[in-house]
């Protein structure tokens, strides 16, 4: 009988352990990584919206972060195309304070005649490895057998000074009156005890003809 | 009672119509009382380099003939010199009401237009003061009222500050607009301070040239403040053109160094840990030539600021 009752005391015990170290372990650090695909097309006004939303819970290492979020658009026979791209993550911590961090990757443009295009974004915010947060933007073109490439990459590292690249022009862009703008940014957000506070930088392009 | 029959009495008998157009040249100290039975108001004026006018009336609460039940007072003025200075200061005492403002600008380049009124009338008071300002140097500024408190400090060179404020019993607000002159070795620095509900919050934008940029970069600072009882707001936007020709980069080698931070406070404590932008450091920009001359590449750089504060 009491080698039973041991032995019951036991599982208890163990199952107990088992229980309260999957709940803190879990409540500690909650990560998620998520990838979109978004594919449009035709249409004389066409406009495409993505987002990805990653909500990461985390009573100490707040700073231990990573999120990466994908966009593919297309476009075939629009005279108009807009996308824009957002990722998002929130942290919440132990003293009230919640943070959050956006980057954001935005295109349009604008074309007199029917075009076939796409657009790749790809947004990614790491605090683990490298604690930057990057996003690369890039957009092909194609106009009859002409293809026009638009590409940049910035990357924003969180506790230093900025570093943003030039973005690619195309050599050749012969399309009248068309135009092209892409953009991107980054914004961080402390809310708590009656404050809520929000800020960023962004640099925005636009290419056209004279 | 005695006494206050008496005054009551007097009141009646009395009615003062003041008119005071005074023109100031150098410092003018003024400080006024006016009261009737129903409330005391105390002014007191100090300008430097200004003319300005006041008009005030004064009736009995009780009435007499037409004349509106009340105390009105209007003043309005205006600097004639780069380097002026105006504090004002204004408290109605209304029973066991007391409203007060305070308003204080001074700059070693600029000019500027107020106005004040100031009214009276069955139990309701209401107080406000308004100025408008444009400056290109140092600009110190001040406005106060019972619970609410807004300062901002302004330094700049070869470039106009353009801004105003409003003063009233329960609400505070200021606004402006920095634009660059095309002029080399431009920049700013723009601190507004805000207490209310406790808390002391101060927002900062800087920005500087190191060569001479003018053909090639034209910028412009929006700043804003808006504070009541409940709660207010703070808001910052530096935006950053590059002329036809040249674009944006990043570079430690920079033409341009720029900022923004933000801290808040309780009583010495932190509410929410020091904020920058860029984050704990400094955007280093630089300004290159763009190669592609049958193209028009126009590129803009935002930094931007915004804080809420409620209870």
């Amino acid at each position: 009988m009491k080698n039973k009752s041991s032995k019951r005391l036991k599982i208890i015990l163990l199952l107990t352990l088992v229980i309260f170290f999957v709940s803190h372990s879990s409540a500690l650090e909650v990560k998620s990584n998520s990838h979109s695909i978004t594919i449009a097309q035709g249409g004389s006004n066409l406009s495409v919206y993505s987002s990805t939303h990653t909500q990461i819970s985390t009573g100490i290492k707040a700073n231990e972060v990573l999120s990466n979020a994908n966009a593919y658009n297309t476009a075939s026979g629009a005279n108009y195309f807009s996308s824009k791209l957002t990722t998002k993550i929130t942290i919440y911590n132990e003293s009230g304070i919640v943070k959050k961090m956006e980057t954001y990757s935005s295109t349009s443009t604008s074309l007199p005649k029917s075009f076939t295009g796409y657009q790749k974004l790809n947004n990614l915010i790491d605090t683990w490895n490298s604690n930057t947060a990057d996003s690369t933007i890039e957009n092909v073109i194609k106009i009859g057998n002409n293809e026009y490439i638009f590409e940049t990459e910035n990357l924003i590292p969180l506790d230093n000074p900025a570093v943003i690249q030039p973005p690619s022009y195309p050599k050749h862009f012969n399309v009248e009156g068309s135009s092209i703008t892409f953009g991107t940014g980054f914004l961080n957000t402390v809310e708590g005890n009656g404050i809520e506070y929000s800020g960023g930088f962004g640099i925005k392009t636009t290419i056209s003809l004279d | 009672m005695k006494n206050k029959n008496k005054i009551k009495l007097f009141l009646t008998l009395l009615i003062i119509i003041g008119v005071t157009t005074p023109t100031a040249h150098a410092t003018v100290f003024i400080k006024s009382n006016y009261y009737n039975s129903e409330a005391h108001i105390q002014e007191t004026i100090i300008t430097k380099n200004s003319n300005y006018r006041e008009r005030t009336l004064v009736t009995p609460y009780s009435g007499f003939k037409n004349l509106p039940k009340s105390i009105i007072s209007i003043e309005n003025g205006e600097s004639y010199d780069k380097m002026f200075e105006i504090y004002y200061k204004g408290i109605i005492s209304n029973g066991n009401k007391i409203n007060n403002i305070q308003i204080k600008t001074k700059t070693d380049s600029g000019k500027a237009k107020w106005m004040k009124s100031l009214i009276s009338s069955f139990g309701d008071t209401s107080i406000k003061a308004g100025i408008k300002y444009e400056s290109d140097g140092q600009l110190d500024m001040s406005y106060k009222n019972n619970e609410l408190e807004i300062n901002e400090k302004i330094s700049n060179k070869n470039t106009t500050y353009s801004g105003e404020a409003v003063v009233s019993n329960n609400k505070i607000t200021s606004s402006g607009t920095l634009t660059s002159k095309n002029n080399s070795f431009r920049g700013f620095s723009i601190t507004t301070n805000v207490k209310n509900m406790e808390k002391n919050t101060t927002m900062r934008a800087e920005f500087n040239e190191n060569e001479d940029l003018r053909d090639r970069v034209t910028f412009e600072c929006k700043n804003g403040a808006e504070i009541f009882d409940e709660g207010g707001k703070i808001d910052k936007l530096i935006k950053i053109n590059a002329e036809k020709g040249f674009g944006i980069i990043t570079d430690e080698k920079s033409s341009i160094r720029t900022s923004m931070n933000f801290e808040a406070y309780t009583n010495n404590n932190e509410v929410i840990p020091p904020q920058s932008v860029p984050p704990n450091g400094e955007l280093q920009v630089k300004i290159i030539p763009l190669n592609n001359s049958n193209l028009n590449i126009e590129q803009e750089l935002d930094l931007k600021m915004s804080v809420k504060i409620w209870k």
